[in-house]
């Protein structure tokens, strides 16, 4: 169509992040009219995947117009020219897909489950998850007295310890004695059937996990990283609550070998969420929907207000075009705060890393993701040494090529702290050397590209404000390196109140074409 | 339904009418086959086209072991018999093999469904030695090692299946059967390929993967004294080997003291040292009673530790008494425990464990308490 201008409309989704790429899936077969616009030229939203040079592309757009979720973008490419050890070096723009907001799918998740029964499995590379990594700074001399600033230049040589995955794992650690393995085992026999137990736990629901893990279960406060490694809690441990520790743990351990043996989690190859967002948005386009990709609900800061009419909902875009729908879906901006902002960094090396993707068990894919985890305090920033338990953890997702990310001899280093501004970010590069450091390869990977920026829970594609019951507002995008369950739910309300009572089962489909494979 | 604590599949759901429905038919068609087959089978009628039959009817059933005989009986002679294609009399030695290749593909095929009948594994073991009747050492050996193959699969896809680690045991021995060089002396060291180092290798790793594996400690039991023969270990070989199993087997306490399949592999550890233990399945050979002594002791000090975390494991008590009578039986003297501890032991057991109230009571005054 040339114009978009007096079309109208049963549903408008305005943005095409990951929530309502899925609710674009879920209404692909109920025949309504859908429109669904981005106002950037890509889809995902805070969850979109570039090459190199559209991350460079987007790191001015968010340096200069300030982008609702992102902000201080900066990108550093260092000269390696003269650097003996790397003989490797960054290849064209489009051999890599950063992901802006890379996060793992459990295999006991309602994601993976809606994308199974809506069959755009089909159209998804999956890859495994696998060995997850503790780092403990090696113990020198440096730790005890005053750390000079000359002393900070020497580097540490970190340890990186696997992360039991059960009872067979713990039973092979060497490094665990005795009653720590009985500890462990007895914590993963509660975890097992955890909502059953609740006077176990109930008076601890609103303190801290690890409080809960010392007088509970007896658990050696050294043994305390991997458990809480375990729940991905951007917050320092004592403020990671027994609540919030509790189902995330169950999550991760009742997922092992639930699809396959030996991994929990899976991430899809090609820009991970970005990849399952366009698979929606392409099934929606299939069912009939319009796709228009550049295109905003209004140019200006503040969007016009969408004004309600009897026979529907009048929206002005951007070219002031003015539609008409009856249901209005976005991001709903109105509770968006400043906090928290998280520092994240994607930096490119030139190394496989092989030695973090081990085998994860025998007949099992071989995994292509990792997850590497600093310990609150694990990391010293230079001259200051109060960091202690109070500075938050860093996580570090490792991609291997295999993720279709990156080119083979490669991988991609994903970090994120909760930590903002400057420290946040030197945090981010300490814990990059830390964990390139500990590697024990040759010749030392090099880092080619890196990317840091600072992240928060908002989004551009906002909805007009406006109050009335077919304005539907997504909470914007977490910042959480999963997906969570409660994501799902989200979607299937908006979609329940879209459809009414004769929208059959959310998001299962029966395959399109006549005639498939049926293998898995 | 639940094998020893792990869940198997889901059970059958409720079924509507029309299923019901289905399902009557289904059955009456299948008396009809077994009433066909029984008829053919009563007039001798061993033709192909029975063979066909009967197929169809295990295919079904697999668990209706005569039919399996009857089968049997029609192959042999269907084995005897002349080639229809073929115009030379007398039996035909390509048919009899189309014959055997096309059971051994049923066969798999049923196994992949019933993993665990007998009567599968059973026709299979027959039909594999009638093939090997057929063929060369080389060619039978190559038989035998794709069918231990194929049981590393299936046990790969249920490492607990007892009648794939029954029917591996078998494999394994044929397998050395035919590398044995068929001369009239003895085979020497060098020449006798035996695959229990291999096989011993294959428990570990299976027990590494899940320690629940009752099937892998007990192959492992086997195999101990065997492996200790084609050692021709030692004494000094033999204690170590004692010792580094008495070490596996604590660490696996110490890490699941509930799990009963790693208490069944201890009590295997612990009568090959009682005085009763005959001397073929002994482990070490020159045990003296204070020898006994300190491994007895040892085991309670360790297992008695485990009670400051687990007060309710009831494994760990009826281990605690079991040794606790051994170490008696030798006593030297000292004693480690006294008859105080040991009612407490009992106590605990029977708290834990009301519904074995009798064999607690006997347990009580086997060891006089």
């Amino acid at each position: 169509m040339d114009t978009l201008d007096n079309t109208e409309w049963d549903v408008l989704v305005i943005g095409t992040g990951l929530k309502q790429s899925l609710l674009a899936l879920a209404l692909s077969r109920s025949g309504k009219k859908i429109l669904h616009i981005d106002e950037n030229a890509y889809y995902g939203g805070a969850e979109a995947a570039f090459s190199l040079q559209e991350a460079e592309e987007w790191a001015k757009k968010v340096n200069e117009d300030s982008v609702a979720a992102f902000t201080t973008v900066s990108i550093s490419k260092p000269d390696l020219s003269e650097s003996e050890t790397s003989q490797v070096s960054l290849s064209a723009s489009r051999s890599y897909t950063l992901a802006l907001s890379p996060q793992l799918i459990y295999t006991r998740s309602a994601l993976l489950q809606s994308l199974i029964s809506s069959k755009v499995y089909r159209q998804l590379d999956f890859v495994a998850v696998g060995s997850w990594w503790v780092y403990s700074a090696g113990s020198t001399g440096l730790d005890n007295g005053g750390v000079s600033s000359s002393d900070s230049s020497a580097t540490l040589q970190g340890t990186l310890l696997k992360v039991p995955n059960g009872r067979e794992d713990v039973f092979q650690d060497q490094g665990l004695d005795f009653k720590a393995k009985r500890a462990l085992m007895k914590f993963l026999r509660f975890i097992g059937e955890y909502e059953e137990q609740g006077e176990l736990w109930e008076d601890y629901k609103a303190r801290s996990f690890p409080s809960f893990l010392s007088e509970q279960f007896k658990v050696p406060v050294s043994l305390h990283a991997p458990l809480l490694a375990l729940t991905l809690s951007p917050a320092p441990p004592e403020q990671t609550t027994t609540e919030y520790a509790l189902p995330r743990i169950a999550r991760h351990l009742r997922s092992i070998g639930s699809i396959g043996a030996g991994f929990g989690s899976v991430i899809t190859r090609f820009g991970g969420m970005s990849e399952i967002a366009q698979v929606a948005c392409r099934a929606c386009a299939v069912g009939g929907g319009v796709y228009v990709l550049g295109k905003g609900a209004s140019t200006i800061e503040r969007p016009e207000v969408a004004q309600v009419g009897t026979s529907g909902i009048k929206l002005c875009l951007e070219d002031s075009e003015t539609v008409t729908t009856q249901w209005l879906i976005g991001d709903d901006t109105a509770h968006d705060t400043p906090e928290p902002l998280y520092c994240r960094s994607i930096t490119i090396v030139s190394s496989t890393l092989a030695h973090l993707f081990s085998p994860i068990a025998e007949g099992a894919p071989p995994p292509a993701c990792a997850v590497v985890i600093f310990p609150s305090g694990s990391l010293s920033l230079d001259g200051s040494r109060a960091q202690g338990s109070e500075s938050p953890p860093v996580y570090i997702l490792v991609h291997a090529s295999d993720t279709g990310e990156c080119p083979r001899g490669q991988s991609i280093l994903y970090a994120s702290t909760s930590l903002s501004g400057e420290t946040g970010f030197q945090l981010l590069n300490k814990a990059v050397q830390a964990l390139l450091s500990s590697i024990d390869v040759t010749p030392l990977p090099a880092i080619l590209w890196s990317m840091q920026y600072g992240q928060r829970p908002g989004s551009s594609n906002a909805l007009p404000e406006g109050a009335d019951e077919r304005l539907l507002g997504f909470s914007p995008s977490s910042l959480d390196l999963t997906v969570d369950d409660s994501i799902l739910d989200q979607v299937k309300e908006v979609w329940q109140k879209i459809v009414g009572d004769n929208g059959g089962e959310f998001l299962t489909f029966e395959d399109r074409e006549a005639n498939l494979d049926d293998d898995e | 339904m639940a094998s020893h604590g792990v869940l198997r599949g889901l059970g059958a759901g409720v079924r509507s009418e029309e299923a019901r429905q289905k399902e009557l038919q289904q059955i009456a068609a299948y008396n009809d086959l077994v009433e066909l087959v029984n008829t053919k089978v009563a007039e001798r009628q061993y033709t192909i086209e029975v063979l066909d039959l009967i197929t169809k009817l295990l295919n079904e059933n697999p668990e209706y072991y005569t039919i399996w005989n009857h089968r049997r009986r029609a192959l042999r002679y269907l084995f005897a018999a002349p080639d229809p294609k073929d115009s030379s009399p007398g039996p035909s030695k390509r048919h009899a093999q189309d014959l055997v290749e096309s059971d051994l593909r049923l066969t798999f095929l049923l196994l992949r469904k019933f993993p665990k009948c007998y009567w599968i594994w059973n026709h299979r073991n027959w039909i594999l030695r009638i093939a090997e009747s057929f063929v060369q050492t080389a060619e039978a050996r190559k038989l035998w090692s794709e069918e231990l193959q194929l049981i590393g699969k299936m046990l790969h896809a249920d490492s607990r299946n007892f009648h794939a680690w029954s029917y591996r045991r078998f494999v394994v021995a044929q397998l050395e059967r035919l590398q044995a060089p068929a001369t009239s002396e003895p085979p020497s060291r060098e020449a006798r390929q035996s695959l229990t180092e291999s096989e011993f290798e294959y428990t570990t790793k299976m027990i590494k993967t899940n320690l629940s594996n009752f099937s892998a400690w007990h192959n492992r039991s086997e195999l101990i004294p065997r492996l200790l023969a084609e050692r021709e270990a030692g004494s000094v070989a033999r204690r170590k080997m004692l010792d580094d199993e008495l070490a596996l087997i604590c660490t696996a306490i110490n890490t699941d003291p509930f799990d009963q399949s790693i208490w069944y592999y201890h009590q295997y550890l612990m009568s090959t040292l009682s005085l009763d233990c005959p001397p073929q399945d002994r482990i070490v050979h020159d045990l003296s009673n204070h020898d006994r002594q300190k491994y007895y002791a040892h085991e309670m000090e360790y297992i008695r530790e485990i009670l400051e975390d687990e007060e309710d494991c009831k494994w760990v008590y009826e281990a605690l008494l079991h040794c606790a009578g051994c170490y008696l039986e030798v006593e030297g003297g000292t004693q480690a425990f006294t008859t105080r501890d040991m009612r407490y032991w009992l106590d605990q057991l029977k708290r834990l464990d009301p519904l074995r109230k009798g064999r607690w009571d006997d347990l009580g005054r086997s060891l006089k308490l």
